[in-house]
């Protein structure tokens, strides 16, 4: 099983931080390797949207189910492993508290691929390392996207 | 006026291009500092749509306000500068051309940044490298999306690699 544990320090307050993360259209620019992303129902996250990732592996392209189990606003963000697709478990929990005028994000990553899915000569350990670095991907770029500036 | 050019011949064939060129949740992985887009109406490209791109030019947002003002389906693509952003002027024209099942795509941008929307807040120099890396790269980032093959059907669980 691949986890990743982080705490991530941005530069913006709290409701910059969560308009990104309400928001499942800003799926592909905070993982790199997610292509896109359908939700039901559309919109912002509300508890039990259910997300269609299309992923990229490699020279494949791979299909991943998660819904939304929580979302407290400004606050908390819970997304969980849905029906079919590559995952056989997906977990990601956000939560995020006011630093002075910043925002700190304690983030958890865990996922297994799904063998059915994937079949048995995949290796899981690449697969991991590939969720690994998507998820520490995901942080900066969280960071990166609530720190813009407009230009006026 | 700047014109940025390209052709790539594209291991899939037509439709699969066509699908990724008017699939607007694309363009944000289409061009790398895209950060997010709205369609009106939402939804793959029809003539007429309207755009609302935010990118990013270093620490700053930036917005496009563009248009498809010319399609024909399973060919051409094009795209102008509506008023406001970063563009005085923008072209893309995305030409698709089928080789024998394999898609030869031909891309030309003709751009003009808008020097009153920077101001004295951005770099003239850095968000013309910017501007120009962004569009240079687009036309082999729109072949290596194009190019993935799909794992084969869930419940097979055969030849994943």
């Amino acid at each position: 099983m691949a986890k990743v544990n982080r705490v991530l320090v941005v530069t913006a307050p709290i409701k910059t931080v969560w308009a990104i993360l309400d928001e499942p259209r800003y799926i592909p620019k905070l993982y790199p390797d997610v292509l896109e992303i359908r939700v039901d129902p559309e919109g912002p996250v509300v508890v039990g949207q259910k997300r269609t990732i299309t992923a990229r592996m490699g020279t494949r392209s791979v299909e991943l189910h998660t819904k939304v189990a929580e979302a407290i606003p400004e606050k908390k963000l819970v997304l969980v492993q849905g029906e079919g697709g590559g995952f056989e478990h997906f977990r990601q929990e956000l939560v995020l508290y006011a630093v002075g005028g910043g925002t700190e994000v304690h983030a958890s990553f865990e996922s297994r691929i799904s063998r059915d899915y994937f079949g048995p000569n995949i290796s899981e350990v690449m697969i991991d390392r590939l969720t690994m670095d998507n998820a520490d991907r995901f942080l900066t770029n969280l960071k990166e996207l609530s720190e813009l500036r407009p230009l006026r | 006026m700047t014109r940025i050019e390209s052709v790539v011949e594209i291991e899939a064939p037509v439709s699969a291009v066509w699908d990724i060129l008017t699939d607007t949740s694309y363009i944000v992985k289409l061009f790398r500092d895209a950060v997010s887009v709205t369609a009106d109406p939402p939804g793959r490209s029809v003539l007429g749509q309207k755009y609302h791109l935010t990118g990013k030019a270093g620490r700053r947002r930036v917005e496009f306000f563009l248009e498809v003002v010319e399609l024909v389906p399973q060919s051409t693509v094009v795209t102008r500068q509506r008023p406001g952003g970063l563009f005085k002027t923008f072209m893309q024209k995305t030409v698709l051309e089928d080789k024998a099942g394999r898609t030869r795509a031909h891309t030309v941008f003709d751009y003009e940044l808008a020097l009153g929307y920077m101001g004295k807040v951005l770099n003239v120099v850095l968000v013309e490298r910017l501007v120009r890396d962004n569009l240079t790269a687009y036309s082999h980032t729109l072949k290596e999306f194009s190019e993935l093959l799909p794992l084969p059907a869930e419940g097979t669980g055969k030849g994943a690699t």
